[in-house]
């Protein structure tokens, strides 16, 4: 069975993270020194047009509608490192959350690089029945960038 | 933060539209230039073979003389105003660029003012260079295409013309192109953003062009409309909401967002209804969809049913989910006049003055259906959403209805003044005579005296007269000359307003440069989150407002202006 | 919750480290605010009026 020390798990709150999440805690090694470096990435190119193309608002009015988004997004990753970080003190692992803003894939590959993980786990991408919003991981981009193996956990 | 970021694109910039004058100016691109211009070129033509023809015969005159060749001046074709055009353009930004440009690449930025408003300068040199290229390039381009096309007989219909395949439907397809494809380079992001500054320039200006009368009818018309169907659409929505079990949070922004003007009141009213980030996604992306396709389908069918300008812009302004798009759609339908833009922005001020009202309504509607909400104050909500640049329009249009810009009755563009009528322009000799023939034609003693007055002054008098006239020329049997002379007179007497004409002119341009700044902000990635429960009752909201404005449009809304 | 600046800082577009922190309020920044926005089609307007009062009236 595989084995790592030191795991990067993209983690968003999905279903599909969350097996991600289960499937990190099965292969990462129980003995000392064990750490989860948490990637949230807030996708850059989709919330950048969520201002669309208003015009008609005052500035402010769009200022506001920025800041509101800006803060559920927020709120919304501190509530998923959280509740990582509080899996992994039960485990007895480190924990390095990392938060970015930008492409999930570009992201992925820049952190595990500076981390220096052994690892990286992903969940898989979201069955067509499921709703939620539409921004997938660049798996070409990812198997071409990371210097380790990265798994993909079951979509079942 | 600093946001100007080095780069010699700007300078790059400014060297092409500067080489564009020059090029101009140097005539060495006459041959593209004629071929994109055919009618003007053709004229062009024209003058030029009279103009020889005129100087040969001088020359021959003056030799038979025995005096020294005369000189004539040599007038201006439409293709050489054109063309001087082109190059003041070209000359004026090519030379303010590179400047800018030059200053970006030497000037340490620092943090403030100065470096914000500076990085906004390069994305807006780049949109304007997208409406140089597709104003002067693809917009002619396109359309002898769709003229070729129709008369090779490949296609019966000119498909430039039924697609609206113009300059602005083009800069708008050419932002949404290049956001998507390529992606807006860093050193044009704050630009590209800022651009819509533009539309409200546009809109301000706009105030000039309305007389008071023209206003108080359009407003009247577009208040009852809006009013019905903005109304109408966000009761529907909250009904449909409430049946399909959507979350009251996404009711209330889908409703703002469907009901009033689209993307602006997604944004408005998202965090009043505190819509959780996936449901503004869902919305925002819906109206997108809906916004890009109407932008196409409704000038085709305008033009399919050969609406009016008012009629047009009565339906783009009611039925189009949002508000970019209704100037878009407004430009597209009528590229050349803003006679239909002018009808349709009455009706987006409309639009955006209740999306204040909606606001406080979603407020109140959201209080007594959540607990959790926060509720808010009134008064702060009127004075934060009421829009400053309608209050710039309102402000415009007294000015000008003071008759500082033109005297009223000017409004059109065009004005009727026997005084400025030149004096190559009075009626010929033979027309005179044509016109004294036809005389006892006349039916009443109103038309005798309005012809009496035409014989004896050589031009219409006064704009009544001018009208009187017209009618009678259109007495049976009357005669041809008579009639071409009575036309030819009355086109005399009215005269472009060169200020009218000319704020025109420049808003054309300022819209354009908006809606290319806008297009750059519909991205795919925003639009593909469409979907689920917010596509559905999109979809039935949006057709029914679309067909239901048409329905309105078409049986009560009559030409006026 | 224990997130310090040094292991969660948010970064725009993958950026190097030192952009702006994420547990300090609205840090989080996706949206550029824009600066006199409305103030400025004003003034844009109105230039341009006077300018085609000037050239034109």
């Amino acid at each position: 069975m595989l084995t790592a020390n030191t795991i990067l798990l993209a983690y968003h709150g999905t279903d599909g993270a969350k097996r991600a999440e289960a499937l990190a805690y099965d292969i990462i090694s129980s003995e000392e020194g064990g750490r989860i470096v948490h990637l949230l990435v807030v996708p850059e190119e989709l919330w950048a047009g969520m201002q669309g193309d208003d015009w008609l608002n005052n500035a402010s009015t769009r200022d506001t509608f920025g800041s509101y988004v800006e803060g559920m997004l927020e709120k919304d990753a501190a509530e998923q490192v959280a509740a990582v970080e509080a899996h992994c003190k039960q485990r007895g692992l480190a924990y390095t959350p990392i938060l970015r803003v930008g492409d999930l894939a570009d992201c992925l590959v820049a952190a595990a690089r500076d981390q220096k993980v052994d690892l990286v786990v992903i969940g898989p991408p979201r069955s067509k029945k499921e709703s939620g919003l539409r921004s997938r991981m660049e798996l070409d981009t990812l198997g071409r960038g990371l210097p380790v193996p990265y798994v993909v956990a079951s979509g079942e | 933060m600093i946001y100007t970021k080095k780069s010699p694109a700007l300078v790059i910039i400014g060297i092409l539209m500067f080489l564009w004058g020059w090029l101009n100016a140097s005539g060495s691109i006459d041959g593209l230039q004629s071929a994109l211009q055919k009618s003007a070129y053709s004229d062009h033509t024209k003058v030029n073979e009279k103009f020889q023809a005129e100087l040969r015969f001088a020359n021959e005159q003056a030799q038979t003389e025995g005096k020294p060749a005369p000189e004539l001046k040599k007038p201006t074709s439409k293709f050489d105003k054109e063309k001087a055009f082109q190059t003041k353009f070209g000359y004026f930004f090519g030379s303010v660029f590179v400047l800018i440009g030059l200053f970006i690449l030497t000037w340490k930025a620092k943090a403030g003012n100065l470096d914000y408003y500076i990085s906004t300068v390069p994305g807006m040199a780049l949109i304007l260079l997208i409406a140089f290229v597709v104003r002067w390039g693809l917009d002619p381009m396109f359309a002898n295409w769709g003229k070729d096309v129709q008369a090779a007989g490949i296609l019966s219909w000119d498909f430039a013309k039924i697609f609206n395949l113009n300059y602005v439907v083009m800069g708008i397809l050419a932002g949404i192109v290049i956001v998507n494809v390529i992606g807006i380079p860093a050193w044009a992001a704050n630009g590209v953003r800022t651009a819509r500054v533009f539309l409200k320039t546009g809109v301000i200006l706009l105030g000039t062009l309305y007389s008071a009368a023209e206003l108080a009818q359009l407003g009247f018309l577009s208040v009852v409309m809006i009013g019905i169907f903005v109304l109408g659409s966000v009761w529907l929505v909250l009904l449909m909401g409430r049946r399909m079990k959507c979350p009251n949070t996404m009711t209330g922004v889908l409703s703002a967002g469907l009901g009033v003007c689209g993307v602006s009141a997604t944004v408005a009213a998202s965090p009043v209804v505190q819509a959780k980030a996936g449901e503004i996604a869902y919305t925002i992306g819906t109206i997108l969809l809906w916004g890009v396709g109407c932008m196409f389908i409704f000038p085709t069918v305008g033009h399919v049913l050969g609406m009016g300008p008012v009629q047009f812009g009565a339906w783009a302004g009611t039925g189009i989910l949002n508000s970019a798009q209704v100037a878009g759609a407004a430009l597209a339908f009528d590229p050349h006049g803003i006679e239909t833009l002018k009808v349709a922005e009455i009706f987006n001020i409309t639009r955006v003055l209740f999306l204040p009202i909606i606001v406080l309504w979603l407020a109140a509607w959201f209080v007594k259906h959540e607990e959790s909400a926060v509720k808010v104050n009134l008064a702060e909500v009127l004075v934060a959403k009421f829009p400053l640049f309608v209050l710039g329009f309102i402000a415009m249009f007294a000015l000008s209805s003071t008759g500082v810009f033109a005297p009223a009755g000017h409004y059109q563009g065009k004005y009727f003044s026997s005084a400025e009528v030149k004096e190559d322009k009075l009626l010929k000799p033979k027309e005179v005579r044509a016109l004294e023939a036809e005389l006892p034609k006349a039916r009443n003693a109103s038309e005798t005296k309005a012809m009496q007055d035409l014989i004896a002054n050589r031009k219409v008098m006064t704009r009544e007269e001018g009208e009187t006239l017209k009618s009678v020329a259109k007495i049976e049997g009357f005669d041809a000359v008579a009639a071409g002379a009575i036309a030819n007179a009355n086109k005399a007497a009215t005269h472009d307003s060169k200020i009218i004409k000319n704020f025109r002119d420049w808003l054309a341009w300022l819209f354009s440069i908006g809606l290319i700044g806008l297009g750059m902000q519909i991205t795919v990635a925003s639009i593909k989150q469409a979907g689920g429960k917010p596509l559905i009752i999109g979809s039935v909201v949006g057709t029914l407002k679309a067909v239901g404005s048409l329905v309105v449009v078409l049986m009560f809304v009559k030409e006026f202006v | 919750m224990a997130i310090n600046d040094q292991n969660a800082e948010m970064s725009m577009g993958g950026e190097p480290k030192g952009g702006p922190k994420f547990d300090r309020g609205h840090q989080l920044s996706i949206f550029v605010r824009d600066r006199n926005e409305d103030l400025t089609a004003l003034l844009f307007a109105f230039l341009i009026a006077m300018s085609g009062l000037m050239f034109f009236g």
